[in-house]
């Protein structure tokens, strides 16, 4: 993985003792909250419900062993002995003092991390394939180019006050695990020459106005990408909304021109710019390039004969996915346990997890922006050794991928901006789903279903939209109301989700998720999966399975 | 925060500077216990309690000062949001148990 060099460790400790100074006068009263503000939230401190909430980035959510233990002993010493991981790949602290919050980033810097650009109107944290870098389908690593951007927006001067927040995700497989058209700009890496080429996606974004990206720019050479984006971000900062939050999204200045007329603003900017500040750009991709050519141990050349039985075939099933190197896994650790809180982990279960990443995974973890965590790189001879730790730590869940492997938004129980509380309906979600996936893989039948999300409120940081059922979260007349979308999706084939119909509370969501599962068991062909059966059909034959109208879809 | 009605009842809550911590306005300090909050009941009393909020934030005791309508009889928030804001989360928080 990337290591800091000296200016990069300089850099995020001058970040951290600027931060002090700022905490600092804040406390001395030099600094009132309308100007501490800004200051905290570039720095991800927010003001939320009950407490602050630190946000730490984990660029493209890769991190070493010596950083989860990092963050486990923040947990355990700053915080109530557990941290909540994000879909942007960060993790985010509940209940941070700000008194406390200098010494953090201090203790963040020391372990080449920071909190900077995990809020505020700037490039947020670059997300990336979870997989990145050890994918069996992969065909470009991702990861060089999501430290290339991270480096190019990192505190860049022209980009600190855009209209509205801007999130950038870098995908290089065609199986797309990282949401990338529902990104502001999402980038496809692909083979070019010496360096990649890059499709370039735009104007994605979920929140009250869902839109997935369009394509903005087919194989554009590596030379061109970065003043390809530097000019799409300047035509936004100029032309982007101010006027209103809602609309200031570069989503809504794309639809608002028409990508033609964006596009050529774009070009327009571009080539009357000096490209001379991107003449480094390739030596410094190759110098990044060069820190992804992973270190692993030499052999077990050979692939295994991989099965098992009872809950470690579940979970080899579920959780463990081919490597592009013979003899290797991917071990994706499920943070989805039944009535478990979706993302969150303690910092026991951390500090055990960058153990294990240490005896068996080249010491490397990431986290995924399902809220799960990833070992890359374990010999598939370990792997029986890997679930009997995480079985040991409670995280042997084998439901990766399945229905209950649910994202959820932190919701009404943390937030200050939600309308209704989000986990709790995801672990009584959970505990159901779980009983009917056990009861498919007793019944020797594929436990598959749809993908299911949760937000509790209409930014859907819970991604409700991309989901195939999405579940919102809302407030009719001071009372949790939940309202449900079924046909999203954040693969390869991105579409927002259409509402069902009249809400439900909290209680009966369990009971109408069950109708919609029942009724696609009912409907779907031999293996289809719940998305096909949902556009071959549409809604109304599930509407009725909720709703009790009279069908009139031939099945 | 929704306007208050001339006559509802409210009481002044912010979070302290230092701590994060959710706080109310007994009339003379900051308690974290709603029961002990000074109760306001029509305009005049807010306006005052308002004036509170500000001078609080204006020191740097509090960030975020604001009145919340409460029910005159039971003290609990009218709106959903401030009901779950006092209560605390309504879920069992992760425990870190040694492993």
């Amino acid at each position: 993985m990337y290591q800091y060099d000296g200016y990069d460790q300089a850099f995020v400790r001058a970040r951290a003792a600027e931060f002090r100074d700022q905490v600092e006068r804040r406390l001395k009263g030099q600094l009132s909250e309308d100007e501490f503000k800004p200051l905290r939230l570039k720095n991800g401190l927010y003001l939320q419900l009950h407490a602050y909430m630190l946000r730490i980035a984990v660029p493209y959510g890769v991190l070493s062993a010596d950083q989860m233990r990092t963050l486990a002993h923040l947990a355990e010493n700053y915080d109530r002995g557990y941290g909540h991981f994000t879909t942007r790949q960060n993790i985010q602290f509940n209940w941070t003092k700000l008194e406390d919050v200098p010494d953090m980033m201090d203790i963040l810097a020391d372990a080449g991390m920071h909190a900077i650009q995990t809020s505020g109107n700037c490039i947020r944290n670059v997300t990336t394939d979870a997989f990145a870098g050890v994918a069996g389908d992969e065909e470009v690593d991702p990861r060089p180019t999501a430290e290339l951007l991270r480096q190019w927006s990192s505190l860049h001067p022209e980009f600190a006050y855009l209209p509205r927040k801007f999130k950038i995700a870098v995908v290089g497989a065609e199986d797309d695990r990282a949401a990338m058209k529902f990104h502001d700009i999402g980038l496809r890496v692909r083979p070019g020459g010496e360096r990649p080429n890059y499709d370039i996606w735009v104007g994605g974004g979920q929140g009250r106005t869902p839109r997935v990206a369009q394509l903005f720019a087919e194989d554009v050479p590596f030379e061109e990408m970065l003043p390809t984006l530097d000019a799409m971000m300047r035509v936004y900062n100029l032309a982007g909304r101010r006027d209103n939050k809602y609309k200031a999204r570069i989503k809504i200045l794309v639809a608002e021109m028409g990508l033609e007329e964006y596009r050529s603003a774009v070009y327009a900017d571009r080539d009357t710019r000096d490209t001379a500040q991107f003449a480094i750009a390739g030596a410094e991709y190759d110098r990044i390039a060069a820190h992804f050519v992973d270190h692993h141990p030499v052999g077990p050349a050979q692939n295994l004969r991989l099965d098992g039985t009872g809950a470690f075939a579940a979970w080899l099933d579920r959780n463990v996915t081919a490597h592009k190197l013979d003899g290797y896994a991917v071990v994706s650790i499920s943070l989805k346990g039944e009535g478990e809180i979706p993302g969150d982990a303690t910092a026991n279960q951390m500090r055990a997890i960058a153990d294990l990443a240490d005896r068996a995974s080249s010491s490397q973890i990431r986290v995924t922006h399902r809220q799960n965590l990833v070992l890359p790189y374990v010999p598939q001879a370990k792997l029986r050794e890997v679930f009997e730790r995480l079985k040991d730590i409670g995280l042997a869940t084998g439901n990766v991928g399945l229905a209950s492997d649910i994202i959820s938004c932190p919701g009404l129980d943390y937030c200050a901006l939600a309308t209704a509380r989000s986990i709790p309906i995801a672990q009584a979600l959970s505990t159901v789903l779980r009983a009917r996936e056990d009861r498919a893989v007793a019944a020797g039948k594929d436990p598959s279903g749809p993908t299911l999300n949760i937000s509790g409120c209409i930014n859907a940081c819970g991604h409700h939209h991309a989901a195939n059922i999405g579940i919102l979260g809302l407030n009719k007349a001071e009372k949790e109301s939940y309202q449900i979308t079924l046909g999203g999706r954040a693969d390869a084939d991105a579409s927002v989700g259409e509402i069902l119909g009249p809400g439900f509370t909290a209680e009966e969501v369990p009971g109408v998720v069950e109708r919609i599962l029942g009724a696609w068991e009912e409907l779907r062909y031999d293996g289809e999966r719940f998305v096909d059966t949902y556009e071959r059909l549409g809604k109304a034959p599930f509407k009725s399975a909720v709703y009790g109208e009279p069908q009139h879809v031939a099945a | 925060m929704p306007k208050l009605k001339p006559k509802s009842t409210a009481i002044l809550t912010a979070n302290h500077l230092l701590s994060g911590a959710i706080v109310y306005w007994t009339g003379s300090e900051w308690t974290e216990d709603p029961a002990d909050a000074l109760r306001a009941g029509d305009p005049e009393a807010h306006a005052s309690l308002g004036a509170s909020g500000e001078a609080e934030e204006a020191a740097d005791v509090v960030v975020g000062a604001y009145l919340v309508a409460v029910d005159p009889i039971s003290g609990d928030p009218l709106e959903l949001r401030e009901r779950q804001r006092i209560a605390g989360p309504s879920i069992a928080l992760p425990v870190n148990v040694s492993l």
